[in-house]
């Protein structure tokens, strides 16, 4: 039996590192195969089509890496987030792990000071999305194989997406 | 606003945040230049549409059932609602939500309910009151679209420039380039930005040395050149602000065995010497809202003064396996899709700039680079060092003929 709770806080464990900046615990939640996505078309076949977001392990790994070690422009100063889950439902367990959906609502805000007064500085502004997670046990916790995050406004213009949802 | 001299090129920064610029712009340009609309492969069925913008103007893009393409202004002729508020679809005609006047998707006024309300003369001009219509002409697939009454032919339009359109177009060995969603992002500058940075080599080695060094660290994107392949850097500028930035580097998005099969493939229809030259990154901008690229063709969409949104739309080749489009969508996606570890900071420094204007004290921009060793042809296009601010220059020449209203046609 699925223990909704320890699904729960997985979840909020998640935000709580993305939040924290804790980018390299983060990427241990994931399986080695693990996916990270956020579809244009919800409905679209990711190798083949077009994605906002579409990481695979190496390619997680390399957008980690640019934001702690490397000069990354649209992320100095850096995204401060909040990770707001809510709605939580867990489904039952299969062979393929389990499923859970949350609906996220990301807070988020660049700050260069009270001062600044810059264009793509200082607005603090909302990122909605409906998030898919297939979950699978590793000994005793859990590792995801699959972070699904449908935006409100997926087929919408979006303005800087440098910081991990 | 825009200043030149033999050894100097001087833009005033006035011409990305004043209102009245953006205005004339929406007018002197983009009611009166050949204006990117679409893709044909966007509009295939009779009765496909899709609605858009020509600079701010509303527009509704659509194949007749006669089979041609037609652009119209996305606005009813009875009270000026907008007549479709659908991204895309399929339709005989279009019907306004307000008083149900009916248009064929030939822009025909189909429909007035209650028409015998009206007076004689209006039972007389209503065989003119169809939907205002752009004039639409397309190259190579590219669907574009003017409203200006005398404009000139599009190929004369696109002058030399049209060779690169070509080599471009001639990337899908069976000459079929489809595409689809795009990558859409906004940011808080001029559109002109953008513009800019699609054909500048000058910096990518500051702007995106967080990403490369990033690729070189992960071991992504590892770049060995064919010595077949090395087709030089270089920068092209032509009339009408159009431009060309070109440069070595298919190596790094292929694996060797893709590659060599993509090279068999443009070889058999183009011949070896030919397939060389399509084989190579270039970028080509057409003034003034769209560049096609390796892995995408950018639409460039000014939105006001200081706000902008780009559809970036991934290309994908006929006559290719399956794994060349693969390849291409991962390499595009990772870098300059809208969460792309090189595209995102190119969008932080549009914003930057726009900041850094508001300094009113800074009277001109310099756009100086390599104006003194140009090789200018014959028929005026200008050749410049993949670094030179050669196609920077040619935008503006562009802008410029374009403010003052000095375009033929």
């Amino acid at each position: 039996m699925v223990d909704p709770h320890e699904i729960a806080n997985f979840l909020y464990y998640e935000a709580e590192l993305l939040d924290d900046r804790r980018f390299d615990e983060w990427l241990s939640l994931f399986e080695k195969d693990g996916l990270f996505w956020i579809p244009l078309d919800p409905e679209a076949d990711p190798a083949r089509e077009a994605s906002i977001l579409y990481d695979d392990g190496p390619q997680r790994e390399a957008r980690v890496h640019q934001l702690l070690h490397e000069p990354h422009w649209s992320q100095r100063p850096p995204s401060r987030t909040m990770h707001t889950i809510s709605n939580i439902r867990v489904g039952s367990e299969g062979s393929d792990g389990v499923e859970a959906r949350c609906n996220l609502l990301v807070t988020e805000v660049r700050s260069s000071g009270h001062r600044a007064v810059q264009s793509g500085l200082g607005v603090q502004r909302t990122v909605a999305g409906r998030c898919t997670y297939r979950l699978v046990r590793d000994g005793g916790r859990w590792l995801i194989a699959l972070k699904k995050v449908v935006l409100i406004d997926h087929d919408r213009p979006i303005e800087n997406l440098s910081f991990i949802i | 606003m825009v200043e030149e001299t033999a050894q100097t090129f001087r833009v005033d920064p006035r011409i990305y945040d004043d209102p009245g610029v953006f205005e004339a712009e929406m007018e002197r340009i983009f009611e009166s230049n050949w204006i990117y609309v679409g893709h044909e492969s966007e509009v295939v069925e009779r009765g496909a549409y899709f609605t858009s913008t020509m600079g701010t103007q509303p527009i509704i893009v659509a194949r007749s059932d006669d089979g041609g393409i037609r652009v119209f202004l996305n606005v009813c002729r009875h009270r000026g609602n907008v007549l479709c508020r659908d991204a895309a679809g399929n339709s005989k005609g279009f019907a306004c939500r307000y008083h149900g006047w009916a248009f064929g998707n030939d822009g025909a006024l189909i429909g007035v309910p209650d028409i015998e309300a009206y007076p004689e003369s209006f039972q007389r001009e209503k065989e003119h009151l169809g939907l205002l219509q752009a004039r639409v002409s397309t190259y190579r697939g590219l669907i574009f679209a003017s409203l200006r009454h005398g404009v000139e032919p599009l190929e004369d339009y696109l002058g030399a420039v049209k060779t690169f359109v070509d080599l471009w177009a001639d990337m899908a060995p069976d000459g079929t380039l489809r595409i689809s969603a795009p990558h859409s992002y906004s940011y808080p500058g001029n559109w002109k930005f953008q513009v800019e940075n699609g054909v500048d080599m000058y910096h990518p080695s500051f702007v995106h040395q967080s990403a490369f060094a990033t690729f070189r660290r992960q071991g992504i994107q590892k770049y060995q050149q064919r010595r077949a392949l090395a087709a030089e850097s270089v920068t092209y500028g032509f009339d009408n602000g159009h431009s060309v930035l070109q440069r070595p580097g298919l190596e790094s998005i292929y694996s060797p065995e893709q590659l060599d099969g993509y090279l068999q493939a443009l070889t058999a229809r183009h011949g070896a010497e030919r397939a060389a030259q399509i084989a190579t990154i270039r970028h080509v901008h057409i003034f003034p809202n769209v560049c096609l690229m390796d892995g995408n063709i950018r639409v460039i969409q000014p939105l006001s003064v200081t706000a902008t949104n780009v559809h970036s739309y991934f290309t994908t080749f006929d006559g290719v396996s399956d794994d060349v489009n693969a390849a291409r969508l991962r390499d595009y996606q990772r870098r300059i899709g809208t969460t792309g570890l090189v595209g995102t900071d190119d969008v932080d420094i549009f914003a930057g700039s726009q900041s850094g204007i508001r300094a009113r004290t800074l009277e001109r921009l310099i756009i100086d680079r390599g104006i003194d060793r140009e090789v200018i042809d014959a028929d005026g296009t200008r050749r410049g060092g993949p670094m030179d601010e050669t196609p920077q220059r040619a935008i503006y020449r562009g802008w410029r003929l374009a403010m003052n209203g000095e375009r033929g046609g």
